[in-house]
């Protein structure tokens, strides 16, 4: 039980911590030193709560706090507080001795202990000793006091009531006063009064709901009291989670500038953001990161900040934001938020492994790929878990350009998906459209197809043709079409999948981006150059607000430019957007990549198409080295292939 | 279709706790006759280290063992790139090509695992059964020689007529 209280007779201040978070045990361990030190009190004694050593208890926050503190004679402490790892068993308590304070203050009426909320205490009486402030010597407490610091909407009428009702022994002096111990019986009454209360309007409300007698009148006169913030807050909790998010906006809206106080601000203002983040407005992003600067402000660790990070988190992958979730993580990297469970971590190395494949960081999403294979070790994980991780896998080697690798990946995946179609129908979707892009970038056109009508098939059964995943479908099917030359059904194909993103609200995401640089090629197949330039820049802009560290989607962008330029007769636009891309390919995806092979590789297509061979010679036998490494081509073909449109030029 | 009897030490590169029970699984399963559910086993493997010479030998073997040759060259092909000195490598795709009966793509490879491992046995022996269907008889009889060298105690299961053709050499 959490509790604290001065021994005056021993000069001993005692400190309970059970049932306290270690964040707040830490400070509260802090702020009682420097407490005790001001008002000359040599003894404090903690008793940790969670005697047992482990990491993250309260006895090593505490050890930690101590061993270092200026105003604690260390040369008094027992030697385990000093070890790295103290006695499995430890004693309850610590006793910590305090140096002398030659300026002590006086301890009178006045003298008060700062308050901490013990998060876990269950014990109305305790909590109550604990959440307000301490006056060690303080004998009554009037019944204002009382009704505000017991909370619950409790008002002295409540009080006084339950005092006529010889709930409280009456040893109470001056008159609307309690004594500690009055306060705390009080509490414990009106908590049980409201439970009655609770357990009888409930009832009411079943009766009234079976009689069609519309709702029941209340049989005691409604107090008129000051709303709880608390109980407020949970009330648009209920909101949101009944999917009134308007109603729940509203209603912490006007919690927020009530003050209620920075812990519940930090509460409202990420409640706010969900609701936001559920009616799609960006209002969601403010909200969110005044929770977190707050939550920074306050020292809040643990579940609390995990759950204001994850809604971000959440919040820019939906809004395609990848450079905001970059600075996000890597200002939180080194969060230690007491998690170590092997499924968060490897939920966590998921996560990351996908963003950096968004990223454009294929190598690093693959080694974060592996250190979750470390993580796994043998032990067996559901087939849904394995069915992303080797989808992931094999999307990061297709983008490698390392097709065989991918295939056998994807083969991986579907075997997992499919071998458990109850849980992982929805996953199987997404696995056969990346399976169809890597066909499709195999050449196997026909095979791609397949895969995607079988996605396809699978959405519609599932009634999610409006979902972004089915967009990513119709905009593949459109690029397949585009190959086959029929421009008409690559247009509405196209087209559809850009309208599911506009009303989807993802219209500024670099998946969007994509599907416009789609369009841009088929509008570059229908001559219509103007209009494919434009469209390329559209998807530029979101490419660079976004997604700026993808380097690998801005060189794709570039080599469309390129190939737009060229067939509107621009070899100058063309040779200048190819050299970009090119360089840009060097400079920040590696000269071992498949972009950089593919633009050396349009660049000497573009010499010899303007008659300089030697120009091109060199670049295609570097680029053909590059993909003999990663797709396993024949050097020897893909140059003779080469220069058979050489000759056929010339 | 035998089972798998090739190295069962492999270069994990790297890979964790998770590959090696995948390759211990696949091993097993190969070994006993059942390259479909191996394959399963050696083609995660595959996926979590593909810098592994050895496991796409393993997954090459399957997929021969299953009847794709087409992938089993593919899995073979990338295996050699990785490690051009891998004897398995080249003596199991050289089976794959005997399968096929194709001796003319298995020889090459079968001289290249001799030489890889001339205590090999088992590669002079294949190398001397595709000089013998090329009938390439001096050849076929210096690598008999070999096999006979290595292995004395094979001389009473050879033919009759095996026996004629050495003496004569001999």
């Amino acid at each position: 039980m959490a509790d604290q209280n001065l021994r005056f007779d021993i000069g001993e201040f005692r400190l309970d911590l059970h049932g306290t978070s270690i964040v707040t045990a830490e400070q509260v361990i802090l702020r009682r030193i420097e407490e005790c030190y001001r008002y000359g009190l040599r003894t404090l004694k903690i008793v940790y709560g969670t005697p047992d050593d482990y990491e993250h208890s309260i006895a090593r926050a505490a050890h930690a706090v101590v061993r270092s503190h200026d105003l604690v004679a260390q040369e008094m402490l027992p030697p385990y507080v000093f070890r790295d790892k103290p006695p499995k068993k430890l004693e309850g308590a610590l006793i910590v001795y305090l140096r002398e304070n030659p300026n002590a203050l006086r301890v009178n009426g006045d003298t008060t202990f700062e308050p901490f909320t013990p998060k876990y205490e269950d014990d109305v009486a305790r909590l109550l000793r604990c959440r307000t402030p301490y006056t060690p010597l303080r004998r009554s407490y009037p019944f204002a006091w009382a009704a505000t610091a017991i909370g619950h909407q409790c008002t002295p009428t409540h009080l006084s009531e339950i005092v006529k009702q010889k709930r409280v022994a009456p040893e109470l002096i001056p008159p609307d006063s309690l004594s500690w111990d009055g306060v705390c019986l009080a509490a414990r009454a009106y908590a049980e009064l409201r439970k009655a209360q609770k357990s009888k309007h409930r009832h009411l409300a079943r009766v009234s709901a079976l009689t069609e007698s519309g709702p029941p009148e209340p049989s005691e006169p409604v107090q008129p009291a000051p709303a709880d913030p608390a109980a407020e807050l949970a009330r648009a909790r209920l909101l949101i989670h009944e999917s009134r998010y308007e109603e729940a906006v509203e209603l912490l809206q006007q919690l927020e500038v009530s003050d209620p106080g920075p812990e519940i601000l930090a509460d409202i203002l990420y409640e706010v953001g969900r609701a936001y983040m559920a009616l799609q407005q960006d209002k969601a992003e403010t909200a969110l990161l005044r929770a977190l600067d707050l939550a920074e402000r306050l020292a809040v660790r643990g579940p609390r900040l995990i759950a204001i990070l994850q809604r971000l988190c959440e919040f820019y992958i939906a809004s395609g934001d990848m450079d905001a979730l970059h600075n996000l993580l890597k200002r939180y990297e080194s969060l230690d938020t007491g998690e170590s469970g092997e499924e968060t971590r490897m939920h966590g190395v998921i996560a990351m492994a996908m963003l950096d494949y968004k990223s454009g960081q294929y190598a690093s999403s693959l080694t974060n790929l592996r250190r979750f294979s470390y993580v796994k070790g043998k032990g067996p994980i559901s087939a849904s878990l394995n069915g992303v991780r080797f989808n992931l896998i094999g999307r990061n080697y297709t983008a490698l350009g390392d097709f065989l690798a991918a295939t056998i990946a994807f083969e991986c995946a579907l075997r997992h998906v499919r071998s458990n179609m109850r849980d992982c129908r929805m996953q199987l979707p997404p696995v056969l459209l990346q399976l169809g892009i890597l066909q499709r970038q195999m050449g196997l056109h026909d095979q791609a197809l397949i895969s995607y009508q079988e996605a396809r098939k699978i959405l519609a059964e599932q009634q999610a043709c409006d979902s972004l995943l089915y967009a990513d479908l119709a905009s593949s099917i459109g690029v397949i079409f585009r190959h086959q030359g029929k421009l008409s059904y690559a247009e509405s194909s196209l087209e559809e999948a850009r309208q599911i993103y506009i009303d989807q609200g993802a219209g500024s995401t670099p998946d969007y981006a994509k599907i416009l640089v789609n369009l841009a090629r088929l509008r570059a197949d229908q001559s219509r150059y103007d209009v494919a330039l434009e469209l390329l820049d559209q998807a530029r802009q979101i490419m660079l607000l976004k997604n700026s560290a993808n380097f690998d989607g801005l060189v794709r962008l570039l080599l469309s430019e390129a190939g737009i330029h060229l067939a509107a007769g621009e070899s100058d636009l063309a040779q200048i957007a190819l050299e970009e891309a090119r360089n840009l390919a060097a400079r920040s995806v590696g000269i071992e990549s498949l972009s950089y092979a593919k633009a050396t590789d349009d660049l000497a297509k573009f010499y010899v198409l303007h008659g300089e061979p030697s120009k091109a010679q060199p670049l295609l036998e570097e680029s053909a080295q590059i993909f003999k490494v990663v797709r396993q081509l024949d050097l020897s073909e893909l140059i003779k292939k080469q220069f058979a449109v050489e000759d056929s030029q010339t | 279709m035998s089972g798998y009897s090739g190295n069962n030490q492999v270069d994990l590169k790297g890979g964790g706790d998770e590959v090696l029970g995948l390759f211990e699984c696949g091993y097993r399963l190969s070994a006993s006759d059942e390259p479909q559910p191996a394959l399963d086993y050696f083609a995660q493997a595959v996926a979590l280290i593909p810098d592994s010479s050895d496991m796409w030998e393993r997954l090459g073997t399957c997929f021969r063992d299953t009847g794709n040759f087409e992938r089993a060259d593919l899995c073979y092909q990338r295996a050699t790139q990785l490690d051009e000195s891998n004897f398995f490598v080249a003596f199991h795709w050289g089976l794959s090509w005997m399968d096929r009966r194709n001796v003319q793509e298995a020889l090459p490879l079968f001289r290249k695992a001799a030489d890889l491992k001339p205590e090999n046995v088992f590669a002079h022996k294949h190398l001397a059964e595709c000089y013998r269907v090329l009938k390439m008889s001096r050849e076929w009889q210096a690598e008999m020689k070999k096999v006979l060298a290595l292995e004395p105690s094979l001389w009473h299961k050879l033919p009759e007529s095996f026996k004629r053709a050495l003496q004569g050499a001999i």
